[in-house]
């Protein structure tokens, strides 16, 4: 009795769930089926070979070189690279933002308490794409024409153009910047031999820490070793290894120096201020949701502030905020692809100018999926092995 | 009385020298930007709004018919009424100011007929509340509850209509919808859907039937790890070609199914959190009072779990209130979509700052009170236990 009982849950259960996935098959097969049918009767029969064509198309900030002349393929490539760029610098610049902010957050200054939460819900009741909208529209496109443009230090150049240490327009900024001279490669070298010198310091460091049993900053010390071993070689080196490139003004466009456009500057900071809130707010619930007795039993083991913070409060906050920051980056890589709204060229708006040119909709689409599936991917391996070297072990 | 302040501000303003200077510092930039703010909102002109306030609010709808939308917030209203009425202490506050904000905006020199009905909207939750309090009594709970439910579609009947042009409420198609309404339809219609979508889905993941469970985990992270705007284009072009030929949709539901499909794999996780969140003893309990798997899901654990994630649902339907304006990247004039079109109208070109500081000031009021309500829920609830 027992066993046929169980004998029918189980056909049951193989029975079900082998209708559930012919259902499932069944769906999936009719909807390609269909758009198969619908492509056949346009005459684009779904290929790839396409990635191959020239894409006639210009895009305006290419960190490989890019022609009309080049692929589909390369576009896409072209796309992918400005993404994560500019996910990578958003992310870069927003945590340590952020991390001031929520450091803000829970200030004993009632001002910066407050000043630090306004900015927080005003930041995360608005929509992204309204933001960015706001900075492009209202703030970069606002900005003088190109002719009568803002410029700081200015200066007669020696081809007979306007230069300046600053060009702000509404086709976006300018900036003197640092561009690598002849001894730049010399320069290198004493770098890579700096950083060869404080990675032995370091190991020599953590062996002195655990035989003393004492807890020297090792990433900070060999940190300060490497800048301080760079610095005097760029003081020693004969020829500098770089020099200020300073933007003149040819024509229409400030050629020379960092030049960033209207449309990556407006990407830039929305995201920036869009994300840091949220970082703001992760490392605020991960420190106050250190236990108090944490800091004062420190204190009263005669720690002081700074190593209270460094050694007791900061590592048990780390393993609160790190899970959800894992979700702002992933974010992040995601969020960039509103730049489509505001004509900045990433990712998704390659993909949607190309869908524009060639009308291979079905491809593209699978493609850009399978490219974002894969950077999420990957920063959420990179975040994981992180937190589980950072999450307590238990023995 | 002033020393209580002099006393606070030496707390809180003052207690180390760097605070002070932090402080004096913070106070003199910020009388400065507020200064040179109120400068700026003096000195430009904002005629934009008013003159095109009928579009951001409904985009296209006809004005001959806008009584059915004041309707329908009449009815939201009176059921908001009842449901003040059932809500325990520390939401009066709240109340209040939603009670008396028609009133002010009536107040500000609109038309007779909008000054009225925006009257109508503060009496409307009055009498709600009374009712609620005094005349339904114990029925109030079920009143709101049914209430609530038929609402929904009652939105859909009243928005859309379906007679001729010459009956009761014609047909007003959806291409005339714009503006907060569309907005607003669209989270609506996508929170109650993702939902129940998320659901299944998250029953799915915790199944013991492996088949299913990798199914659900599949379409749950495939979904999470793709922007919205592209599973947006996948139903805005892909999805009407999958169809098959003879059906057609229009792009508001296209654009609908990219949305509620990407909500509901979050939606999927929350309320495995709130599956998560529930003691394995109410399983157990359930399983000693010998009810069956699906007896013990329907009867005593969704109920738990579904309340315990009330908050975190309030709280992302702003995320969903968000997440709509990316409907005007495919075209659809939502409230984004149509500030877009009136910053491209030459008359108003100059004006693109004001629309847009308009549009943020309606998102963060929408989305600054459905957080504040999820706050004030949970709170409730703690107080509950």
């Amino acid at each position: 009795m027992q066993l046929t009982k169980l004998n029918d849950d189980r056909v049951l259960r193989t029975a079900g769930q082998f209708l559930f996935a012919l259902l499932v098959i069944f769906i999936v097969a009719s909807m390609y089926g269909n758009t198969i049918t619908a492509l056949t009767n346009r005459g684009m029969l779904p290929s790839f070979k396409f990635l191959s064509l020239a894409a006639g198309i210009d895009i305006g900030e290419h960190i490989i070189p890019f022609d009309n002349s080049s692929s589909n393929f390369r576009a896409i490539i072209v796309g992918l690279l400005n993404t994560i760029t500019i996910s990578f610098i958003v992310i870069l610049f927003s945590t340590f933002l952020g991390l001031f902010i929520g450091l803000c957050r829970i200030s004993k200054n009632w001002l910066v308490k407050n000043i630090a939460l306004a900015y927080i819900e005003v930041i995360r009741n608005v929509p992204l794409l309204v933001l960015l909208l706001f900075w492009y529209r209202a703030v970069f496109m606002e900005m003088p024409h190109i002719k009568k443009a803002l410029i700081l230090g200015s200066f007669q150049s020696s081809t007979g153009g306007k230069g300046g240490t600053l060009f702000l327009s509404n086709r976006g900024l300018s900036i003197a910047w640092l561009k690598p001279a002849e001894g730049w490669t010399l320069f290198l070298y004493i770098v890579a031999v700096a950083v060869l010198l404080a990675v032995v310091f370091g190991l020599y460091l953590r062996a002195y820490g655990k035989k003393t049993g004492r807890k020297p900053m090792v990433f900070l010390w060999s940190l300060s070793l490497v800048v301080f071993i760079s610095a005097l070689g760029w003081i020693i080196l004969p020829d500098s290894p770089m020099v200020m490139d300073y933007p003149t003004l040819n024509g229409f466009n400030p050629v020379g120096g960092l030049s960033i456009s209207s449309e990556w500057g407006s990407l830039f900071s929305g995201l920036i201020l869009y994300t840091s809130a949220y970082i703001a707010e992760a490392i605020r619930a991960g420190i106050q949701g250190v236990d108090k007795g944490q800091v004062e039993a420190a204190h009263s083991l005669g720690l002081s502030n700074f190593q209270t913070i460094r050694l007791v409060v900061l590592p048990q906050a780390l393993r609160i905020t790190i899970p959800p920051l894992t979700s702002i980056y992933l974010g992040v890589a995601k969020n960039t692809s509103l730049g489509v709204a505001i004509g900045f060229p990433d990712l998704f708006s390659v993909i949607g100018t190309l869908l524009n040119q060639t009308g291979r909709a079905l491809e593209l689409i699978l493609v850009v999926m399978t490219i974002y599936l894969g950077l999420s991917l990957i920063t959420s391996l990179i975040m994981n092995i992180y937190n589980s070297k950072i999450q307590l072990e238990e023995k | 009385m002033n020393s209580k302040i002099i006393i606070w501000a030496k707390n809180n303003l003052f207690n180390t020298w760097y605070n002070a200077v932090i402080t004096l510092f913070l106070s003199y930039f910020l009388t400065k930007a507020v200064r040179s703010m109120v400068q700026w909102i003096f000195s430009v002109s904002w005629v934009v709004i008013p003159r095109n306030l009928k579009l951001i609010l409904t985009g296209a709808y006809p004005v001959d018919q806008l009584w059915r939308i004041w309707f329908i917030l009449l009815v939201g209203t009176f059921l908001a009424g009842i449901s003040y009425s059932l809500l325990k202490k520390g939401i009066r506050g709240t109340v209040l100011v939603l009670i008396l904000v028609p009133a002010l905006l009536a107040s500000l020199g609109f038309s007779h007929v909008s000054r009225m009905y925006l009257l109508s909207l503060s009496i409307c939750q009055v009498v709600g509340y009374l009712s609620g309090k005094y005349l339904f009594g114990g029925k109030a709970v079920i009143i709101a509850a049914v209430g609530w439910v038929i609402f929904v579609p009652f939105i859909y009947v009243m928005v859309n209509g379906f007679t001729g042009p010459e009956g009761f409420l014609p047909l007003v198609r959806t291409n005339l919808w714009g503006g907060l309404l569309l907005s607003m339809i669209i989270s609506i219609t996508s929170i109650i859907l993702s939902f129940v979508l998320g659901l299944f889905l998250a029953l799915g993941r915790r199944s013991e039937l492996i088949v299913i469970r990798y199914f659900s985990i599949g379409v749950i992270e495939i979904i999470r790890g793709v922007p919205l705007i592209t599973l947006l284009f996948l139903g805005y072009l892909i999805l009407p070609l999958a169809l098959p030929a003879n059906i057609t949709i229009g792009v508001l539901l296209r654009a609908m199914a990219g949305i509620v499909l990407f909500h509901a794999a979050y939606m999927a996780e929350n309320i495995r959190g709130g599956f998560q969140g529930l003691s394995k003893t109410q399983y157990e309990a359930a399983y000693a009072m010998n009810f069956n798997k699906f007896q013990s899901m329907v009867l005593i654990i969704l109920p738990q779990v579904i309340k315990n994630i009330i908050p975190v649902l309030v709280n992302s339907f702003t995320g969903m209130v968000k997440d709509t304006s990316l409907i005007s990247i495919i075209g659809l004039l939502d409230l984004v979509g149509i500030s877009t079109a009136i910053a491209a109208n030459p008359e108003f070109m100059s004006d693109s700052q004001q629309v847009l500081l308009f549009l943020s000031l309606i998102y963060f009021i929408l989305c600054f009170s459905i957080s504040r309500t999820s706050r004030k829920i949970e709170a409730s609830m703690n107080y509950d236990k």
